[in-house]
């Protein structure tokens, strides 16, 4: 046999055992074995199947629905909008769950329960709003500030914010939407998160950012949950100014600076529950100095 | 009620996952390896899969398979910019890191570095059959009914594969 159809055999896996024995114990296998294990960390990235699906159904969907409206010839086009917008206009007087009173809008602290027992917590200062009745056919929460999302498996689920909708199938994330500054979180399972910017799916442990425009992944270690839910504002590498705004959301104070540099980076935490704490956590590694007015609402920040 | 003949309707929604549950992952790899993650196979992949919904009533199940690999490859062919086939690599790091010198270790990076240009030179026709087989551990019939090519013509490319590689790695820049 002669080398090449050897080599074609072994390929094949079509050698004897004692004819692969023989083979691979030359010094030209050797040299065959690296390059094979070394072709190996070529790999096509994983394909996930599921969140793939649910992006095509949503594709389509949408497609199904543009196509059927052109269809109509354009005089029952017109009437098709203006029964819509009939439709649309009595339902928001009526007893549309979750469109009611403050508009539909729930800001309660605590854990809030979805219609699938998938469940939201929500951080200071932020709201959600859903619609019930849709929920066994599209998963769509609408979200003000930020909240971590406990998704039971099942349809697509979209978390809607000014800045980017995450959707996912079935996972544990946390979504943060507040003046130039949008972030999510991925603890378990993946999560697809379209932005202004781009879009990116992430895995636990990963997560994405758009700070003042600027976008870039990095990654939190072993985490379960966010910390805010234990009571802790913690902060990788975000310029102060955000952290500032944190703090006036958690403790509904006001916070005044002069001549400090709002956009140095800040690595660290302030505890939720303790302003005085607080505020030595965010002042003492940038070497600043606080003052609390008397009716604790107005805080002053300057260079020490 | 009358009953219709075996042939699944391709436009009946759980037929239509099940197809995509079937055939989306092999496609995806078949694109990255035939052309690399720049043309962004994912979305090449959605595309073949909203033309085949879009045609649903004219394509039975069996013509599935070659329907979404045409369309797809004729999307990639029709992609603004033909950029260089570029694969990526993660380095696997040695299992005992500290035991291994800088020597080595840089040996074996520039040994992946070779390995990662001499992928990229294959034709394409090459490249995604070796890696089809070698890394993803498809069998030669199998490559053979994905490809719509003879057993014999896999098993060749996979050997002259195997060739022009071990020539451009060995040797070094040629």
């Amino acid at each position: 046999m002669t080398n090449e159809n050897k080599i074609k055999r072994w390929l094949a896996d079509e050698l004897s055992d004692s004819e692969r024995e023989q083979f691979e114990s030359t010094d030209e296998f050797k040299e065959i074995d690296r390059l094979m294990g070394a072709v190996k960390s070529f790999k096509a990235p994983e394909y996930n199947i599921e969140i793939e699906l649910g992006k095509l159904t949503e594709q389509v969907v949408n497609t199904k629905k543009i196509s059927l409206y052109n269809k109509l010839n354009p005089v029952w086009r017109i009437a098709a909008i203006f029964i819509l917008v009939f439709i649309i206009g009595y339902f928001t007087y009526d007893n549309f769950s979750g469109f009611q009173g403050n508009q539909g809008w729930i800001a309660q602290s605590g854990e809030v329960y979805l219609p699938d027992s998938s469940s939201v917590i929500l951080n200071a200062k932020s709201k959600v709003r859903f619609s019930d009745k849709k929920w066994q056919k599209e998963r769509n929460i609408e979200l003000n500030g930020e909240a971590f999302f406990r998704v039971k498996k099942g349809s697509t689920f979209n978390v809607k914010t000014p800045q980017g909708t995450v959707t996912v199938l079935g996972t544990e994330f946390g979504v943060k939407d507040w003046d130039n500054y949008y972030e999510v979180i991925c603890y378990e399972g993946s999560v697809r998160v379209i932005s202004d910017k781009n879009t990116v799916v992430l895995q636990p442990g990963s997560a994405y950012r758009v700070i003042n425009g600027i976008d870039k992944n990095f990654t939190v270690s072993n985490k379960t949950e966010p910390d805010w839910i234990r009571g802790e504002s913690s902060f990788k590498s975000v310029p102060l100014n955000f952290v500032i705004k944190e703090l006036e959301r958690q403790y509904e104070v006001q916070v005044k600076s002069t001549n400090i540099d709002l956009n140095q980076l800040f690595t660290g935490s302030f505890t939720n529950n303790n302003l005085e704490i607080a505020l030595e956590s965010i002042t003492i590694p940038v070497n600043l100095k606080y003052e609390i007015s008397k009716n604790k609402t107005v805080i002053r920040l300057e260079e020490n | 009620m009358k009953n219709k003949t075996n042939v699944k309707n391709v436009c009946h929604e759980k037929v239509f996952n099940d197809l995509f549950i079937t055939f989306s992952k092999d496609l995806h790899d078949f694109l990255y390896y035939k052309y690399g993650e720049a043309n962004n196979p994912q979305d090449i992949v959605q595309i073949a899969f909203e033309k085949l919904w879009k045609n649903c009533k004219n394509v039975i199940p069996e013509k599935v398979k070659s329907f979404i690999y045409t369309v797809a490859n004729n999307e990639m062919l029709n992609s603004i910019s033909r950029k260089k086939t570029v694969l990526n690599y993660t380095l696997q790091k040695p299992k005992d890191y500290t035991a291994e010198t800088p020597e080595f270790l840089l040996e074996e990076k520039e040994y992946h570095d070779r390995l990662k240009k001499a992928l990229e030179e294959l034709s394409e026709e090459q490249r995604v059959t070796f890696l089809l087989n070698r890394v993803d551990g498809k069998k030669h019939q199998e490559i053979a009914d994905m490809l719509g090519i003879s057993r014999k013509a896999v098993e060749k490319r996979i050997y002259t594969a195997l060739k022009i590689l071990r020539e451009k790695v060995e040797l070094g820049e040629l």
